[in-house]
């Protein structure tokens, strides 16, 4: 069994499929077979059957080929005993089929079906036997056409022989919309008819035959004919031809089809047309027919690529780069092979060719962030100069060099962010250079996210959010649709700035079905983990979130996406928790498809933006749970304000969450000092929450309320901090994020506790308990019950 | 209660039709059943007698409460004995039932009278000379003379429960058999009248175990030395009884009866029927050790209902109650194999004029016997225009009665390969052993009935199973068995699609298999589809495909038939990196937007999967990804 369908076969097991193991008949099931095919009783043909159930392993297609031969179904009279032996015949005196046991217990059958059917067609006329081996060559169907074109190169009735044949057992015959066509019965019986030739035969044949349809292909736009002629010619190999200027029209013959297969997104046949064509080129192809040379080269590594044949790709690239004239003819190859290094996950090979390359063509060296500040600020202030119409005009690129090296940048631009970000700047950068001198191309408003994205990283919010903006309107100017996910997943770093949250949602929801039309998997699943991640941050029910994220982890799965799959699996975990309490941290697997939160650490020791993340999980954690202790909350504290870590929405909310852990303690704290130090930490906070919340109210304004009512009631203010806690919560409502309306409930509750207001702040617990519960945030909701059932009972004894 | 009784009969619709046998006193002691005529009864007269019946009924059972209230155990006193007691019904010209009533059932070997079983699978079984006895001992409803009367539901309501506690002790001379009796009363609500075999009835001890549930039924049986019958009625139905031979005078078409209805056609009829009595005949011998003597044309009497009902035919066999039960031959396997294969073959063949001459014959004495009288051999029915089926039953019967050095291999041995052989012909009919020079290799499904419950059981099963992967070596039939749930997908009203891989010598593009598929869908959707749904399902491709629609109508130019917009629009890739996860998307989701817009299940058939390459396997696990609602099942196949 081949590679590919052991693979598949075992891809099965996630499908709940019935599988049925078919094993050979029974002695019953050959006496049923007999019997109906006799038209006798079972009773009669038992004896026989038994026999045949010996002979032939109760496998029906033997069973049957066996009967058709001993019954006389492929000669010429049925009638005649002596013509098969006479060991199974049509008895007249007694009008029906009888047989001598004993004849049929001395017959030698091969012991495999194909060998004995091998028998069988060598018995068969010399018609016939044409007629199975065009059959044979021409593959398992041949419709009227071929038929027709074939007749007339053969100067005999192929439909006639075809007729024979199919009455013979061999072939079947079909009427279609465009006349009869006819097939092998079974595959084992074309298998077979082509092993009745010899290696030679068949070259010879598949070459006449090729050569004998190629004519029709030339006039007519049949792309089935076109496929046909071309494979006969290839099956008969490169070595059926000596003429080098035949060799040279059967390798643009590949090429041509092999484009037309590329079109018909059939890129299987394409790779193994681009690989018969180069078969076919000479020995001096590169000096004699150089274009079709580069062309079929260029277009077998990309196909490459696509099917996933590193080696190929390596192959042809090595090739390309020894005979190609210039840099720009290796240029294709050179794309080829990187993108092909990053979809097999070899990221060190692909820096390594990707720095050759722009050594070859003369592109700038990669430079560490640190090193192209200077750049940057020259860059920003052109932008600066430029007016957003005049960006969106800019031309567009018309070299062809330039679109491919575009191409590379963008590929590994994707890469690189992931594997080594601090150099990721510099390749953005680079690519905004080349849109500025060179104009436009499909890839622009990719690099206008990206370069918006550095913007932000080195905190030039507003250039950044420009460029957001500018991306997102590019989009739409140009036809860019391909690159739309990974432009939506890009802006996630600076769209929070000015969109709200629930809209993100929405935008990435947007890219994952772009995604899924384009066939950017990668990017249809980074736009749906950012849906769970954005639902979660914009409080949507965590039980849909849930729900999403087991999707979501199901095909990270099948991709392999180890590094978003640890991500998603912290988020996962998170949601857990929440919806059912911290004990859910400790299970060893959540849901059936992810391991659970002890492994998912056990992962992340190198990646930053998952440490970080888990920080933020704990931090909100302990804040939800009331188990807040000031040593963890410092050393959360300081993972998230980690500066390698870009600033992004999640570590806005962990930011949220350290604030109010830091009024929390100053409430608690015994010593002045203490207090103070938590109450100026907090001030910070509430500076930053107030820069973000004047880019986006609709985002920040209830959170920082909040922090403000709970500075106020710090500070002793109770009538500042009770408008504060009451606009917050209506800022929440307002703004639809139900998660912090409950938070902001909650507190003001005990805001009223402490100021012995105990029917206001009964009505805030009962408040915050709804609000937890619409957020499906069960555990946390518990929490505040048990909370309420013990205190205000103890108000309401009293 | 009667009123109503009479106004159902005059408005029943279809009308009710009665039969009366002429009365004749000489034949009340007479053995045979076959005397007497059966005429049809005017509506009104049978009317008349049917009210005079049931006000003779009232009278009677007034009369009865009255006796009854003054001695309690007159009841049981009437119905007499214990073991061995005997009551003999002289006279009964014809008896109205108004009870599901208990069949007594006991050993055979302590009766003279055999009641084969026979498969019923709806009717209530009443033996006649039971009922006439009961019915004479039991609060009856003494009858109109002569009629047959059927619908006294309300009556048979009432008496259920007295006839219930008098049957056990009431002893007859006959074993009742069940079959599959209906067991619910209630189904039974009807007596059926045999005629007036009940004068030779003998009563014997009814076990008192024997349920009354296995009883709603009548049998009607009665013979010239004891009798067996075999019976299958309706709940509403005459029946009459001829003897074999007549039965097959007057069913066996004639020549004008064949130039009008069809030479084949009434031949079919014809055997059908006498398979179904020879069916019945061979399970009731190949089950209970009837004398040899006994198993005789003569002795074979066949009930017919009227008006007639398929498959409503019973068998009665007459036994020799004269003999002693020391004295009976049982013969050996072959004699008695034989002496079925000589009643076979008139009923068979038609040919009756041969056993003309023994047909009056009363006895019959040994094989041996019957093998001169009749004289039949295999050699004979060669001479005989037979189809070659029935030709090979009679031969390889008759063969039995031969010397044993000429008795052939094909000769039977046992009465269930018999009734295998008689079952399968009544089953599949003449074609299925039409014999011919030119014959074709079976397209059945042979042996493979696990499987196919297994593939029907994962067909049913809608919610759990996203397909069937089958899986065997090459020739095994996988391709064949596959087929089966496309049959029972169209047969269920659904649609089936089937594609096939051939050997990488193909010359069309892998996709192209998914094409095929696909433009069958769209050609379905197309061909029913209302304006409105074209312009709704034009809208859905849009919304799901939007440009990208372009691509997939380079691989399905069908695409255009439901989305006119696919063609207007150009898209320029100039990465094809992705196309083929694009692809796949694409056709998942025209999948699912057809699928929704057609009725009924689709199944999709993937033929010889281990030729298909890896993208084509990618599909189709896509597509078996997405088949996750209940309205279409997947099968895919391999080697």
């Amino acid at each position: 069994m081949q590679d590919d369908l052991v693979a598949w076969l075992d891809s099965m097991s996630v499908f709940s499929l019935d599988h049925m193991k078919l094993e050979s008949l029974t002695q019953d099931g050959v006496n049923q077979f007999v019997s109906e095919t006799l038209r006798l009783f079972p009773r009669l043909t038992r004896p026989l059957s038994l026999v045949l159930h010996r002979k032939t392993g109760g496998n029906p297609l033997f069973l049957g080929q066996f009967l058709l031969s001993s019954m006389g179904g492929r000669d010429a009279s049925p009638y005649s005993p002596q013509m098969r032996g006479g060991e199974l015949y049509f008895s007249l005196s007694q009008s029906r089929w009888t047989w001598d046991i004993d004849k049929m217990e001395d017959v030698e059958l091969a012991d495999v079906v194909v060998t004995f059917i091998v028998n069988e067609m060598k018995k068969v006329s010399a018609d016939l036997m044409l007629g199975l081996r065009v059959a044979a060559c021409i593959g398992s169907r041949m419709n009227s056409t071929v038929i027709g074109i074939l007749s007339s190169e053969l100067h005999v009735s192929l439909c006639d022989i075809f007729l024979q044949l199919t009455e013979r057992g061999f072939l079947s015959k079909h009427a279609t919309v465009s006349g009869t066509q006819f097939e092998f019965a079974h595959d084992k019986i074309l298998e077979a008819a082509y092993s009745c030739m010899s290696s030679r035969e068949r070259r010879v044949n598949h070459m006449r035959f090729g050569l004998s349809l190629y004519p029709r292909v030339i006039d007519k736009s049949n792309d089935e004919l076109l496929f046909l002629a071309i494979n006969q010619i290839n099956m008969a190999g490169s070595d059926s031809i000596f003429d080098a200027d035949k060799k040279h029209v059967v390798a643009s013959l590949n090429l041509i089809a092999g484009k037309r297969a590329s079109q018909l997104s059939d890129f299987q046949t394409a790779f193994s047309l681009f690989r018969h064509g180069i078969l076919f080129l000479g020995a001096d192809c590169w000096d004699k027919h150089y274009d079709t040379t580069l062309e079929l080269y260029n277009s077998a590594a990309e196909a490459a690529v696509i099917v996933n044949d590193l080696d190929a790709v390596n192959l042809y690239f090595d090739a390309v780069n020894l005979r190609a004239k210039c840099v720009d003819d290796k240029l294709d190859c050179i794309c080829a092979k990187v993108k092909g290094l990053i979809r097999g996950g070899r990221f060190t090979e692909a820096i390594e060719a990707f720095l050759v390359m722009l050594n070859e063509a003369g592109e700038p060296t990669l430079r560490p962030f640190s090193s192209i500040q200077d750049d940057m600020k020259a860059m920003n202030s052109v932008m600066t100069g430029l007016e957003d119409e005049t960006l969106l005009s800019l031309s567009t690129i018309k070299r062809k060099k330039t679109i491919t090296l575009m191409s590379i940048y963008c590929e590994f631009g994707q890469m690189i962010l992931f594997v080594d970000p601090i150099i990721a700047p510099t390749v953005t950068l680079r690519m905004m250079q080349i849109t500025i001198e060179e104009g436009l191309c499909s890839k622009s408003a990719l690099v206008f996210s990206r370069y918006a994205q550095t913007l932000f990283a080195s905190n030039h919010i507003g250039l950044s959010v420009r460029f957001g903006r500018l991306a997102m309107k590019l989009l739409e100017r140009i036809d860019a649709f391909e690159c739309a996910p990974s432009v939506y997943a890009a802006l996630y770093y600076v769209l929070w700035l000015t969109e709200p949250f629930q809209a993100m949602t929405e935008t990435f929801r947007l890219g994952k079905q772009i995604g899924e039309l384009t066939g950017d998997v990668f990017n249809t699943l980074a736009n749906n983990a950012l849906i769970c991640l954005m639902g979660y941050i914009a409080g949507a029910p965590l039980g849909d979130v849930r729900k999403q994220s087991v999707e979501c982890i199901g095909r990270m799965k099948g991709q392999n996406m180890l590094a978003f799959l640890v991500l998603e699996a912290l988020l996962h975990s998170q949601i857990a928790v929440l919806m059912e309490g911290s004990h859910i941290a400790d299970a060893e697997s959540l849901d059936d498809v992810i391991y659970g939160e002890k492994e998912a650490l056990s992962k992340i020791q190198d990646n930053v933006d998952a440490v970080s993340c888990n920080e933020i999980f704990q931090m909100i954690r302990a804040f939800l749970f009331r188990k807040l202790s000031c040593k963890t909350a410092r050393f959360h504290t300081m993972k998230i304000f980690d500066p390698n870590v870009p600033e992004e929405p999640l570590q806005m909310i962990g930011i949220f969450f350290v604030g109010l852990s830091w009024f929390y303690f100053a409430r608690e704290a015994k010593e002045v000092e203490e207090k103070e130090y938590w109450m100026e930490s907090g001030g910070d906070v509430i500076e930053k929450m107030g820069c973000w919340s004047s880019h986006s109210a609709w985002n920040f304004q209830d959170k920082l309320l909040l922090l403000k009512a709970e500075k106020a009631y710090c500070r002793g203010e109770t009538d500042a901090a009770s408008t504060l806690y009451e606009e917050s919560i209506k800022s929440a409502q307002e703004h639809k994020f139900i998660h912090e309306e409950a938070i902001a409930h909650e507190l003001c509750g005990h805001f009223y506790l402490e100021t012995g207001r105990y029917p206001d702040a009964l009505r805030s617990f009962n408040s915050s308990i709804e609000c937890y519960m619409s957020w499906e945030a069960l555990a946390v909701a518990r929490r505040v019950e048990d909370f309420v059932r013990s205190n205000f009972f103890g108000v309401e004894e009293a | 209660m009667s009123t109503k009784i009479v106004t159902q009969l005059l408005h029943a619709n279809p009308p009710r039709r009665f039969l009366e046998k002429t009365h004749d006193a000489d034949d009340d002691n007479d053995n045979m059943g076959g005397e007497g005529q059966w005429n049809e009864v005017p509506l009104k007269r049978a009317v008349t007698k049917t009210s005079q019946a049931l006000r003779d009924a009232a009278r009677e059972r007034r009369s009865i409460e009255a006796e009854s209230k003054s001695n309690s155990n007159g009841l049981s006193n009437i119905c007499g004995g214990g073991a061995g007691t005997t009551t003999t019904r002289t006279t009964l010209e014809a008896t109205t039932f108004s009870s599901p009533l208990s069949l007594l059932q006991q050993p055979f070997s302590n009766s003279n009278i055999i009641l084969p079983k026979i498969p019923s699978s709806s009717s209530s079984i009443i033996n006649p000379a039971v009922a006439a006895a009961v019915a004479d001992l039991t609060p009856s409803y003494p009858p109109a003379p002569n009629l047959n009367l059927v619908e006294l539901l309300p009556l048979l309501q009432r008496s259920n429960a007295f006839m219930a506690n008098q049957q056990q002790q009431v002893d007859f001379g006959l074993i009742g058999f069940g079959g599959e009796m209906d067991s619910d009363p209630s189904a039974a609500g009807a007596g059926v009248f045999m005629g007036d075999f009940s004068s030779l009835m003998d009563t014997v001890v009814r076990p008192p175990e024997i349920a009354f549930a296995e009883a709603c039924g009548v049998v009607a049986a009665a013979a010239g030395g004891g009798v067996a019958a075999t019976t299958t009625t309706t709940t509403v139905g005459i029946q009459s009884e001829l003897n074999l031979v007549e039965w097959i005078r007057q069913e066996f078409p004639s020549s004008s009866q064949a130039q009008v209805g069809g030479e084949s056609v009434m031949m079919s009829k014809y055997l059908a029927s006498a398979l179904g009595i020879a069916i019945k005949l061979t399970e009731f011998l190949s089950e209970n050790e009837v004398p040899l003597e006994s198993i005789s044309v003569e002795n074979t009497l066949v009930c017919t209902s009227y008006p007639p009902q398929e498959d409503d035919v019973n068998v009665i066999l007459k036994i020799q109650s004269s003999s002693s039960s020391s004295g009976r031959k049982q013969g050996s396997k072959n004699d008695r194999l034989f002496a079925v294969g000589q009643i076979l073959f008139p009923l068979l063949s038609g040919s009756v004029d041969e056993i003309e001459v023994n047909y009056f014959s009363p006895q019959i004495k040994a094989s041996s016997l019957v093998i001169d009288s009749i004289n039949l051999n295999p050699v004979q029915l060669e001479r005989l225009d037979l189809p070659q089926p029935v030709k090979a039953i009679l031969c390889n019967l008759l063969e039995c009665g031969l010397e044993e050095e000429f008795v052939g291999k094909e000769a039977y041995t046992s009465f269930d390969d018999l009734l295998i052989d008689l079952k399968l012909l009544k089953l599949e009919g003449l074609s299925r052993f039409h014999q011919s020079p030119h014959i074709e290799i079976s397209e059945n499904i042979c042996g493979r009935d696990k499987e196919i419950d297994a593939l029907n059981a994962s067909y049913r099963n809608r919610s759990g199973s996203q397909g069937v992967l089958i899986m065997g070596a090459g020739g095994v039939g996988k391709s064949r068995i596959a087929a089966h749930i496309l049959e029972i997908t169209r047969k269920g009203g659904g649609h089936a699609f089937a594609t096939k891989f051939d050997l990488n010598r193909d010359v069309s593009h892998p996709l192209s298999k998914f094409g095929e598929i696909f433009t069958d869908l769209i050609d379905l959707f197309a061909s029913a589809a209302s304006p409105s749904e074209f312009l709704n399902i034009s809208h859905d491709l849009d919304n799901a495909l939007g440009n990208r629609a372009a691509l997939l109508y380079e691989v399905l130019p069908s695409l255009v038939r439901i989305m006119p917009s696919c063609t207007q629009v150009q898209v320029f890739i100039d990465d094809r990196t992705n196309i083929a996860n694009s692809i796949k998307f694409m056709l998942c989701k025209l999948l699912e937007i057809l699928i929704s817009y057609v009725n009924g299940r689709v199944t999709v058939l993937f033929d010889d999967v281990q030729w298909a390459d890896a993208a084509s396997l990618s599909v189709i696990s896509s597509l078996l990804k997405s088949n996750e609602g209940p309205k279409h099942c997947s099968v895919v196949e391999t080697t």
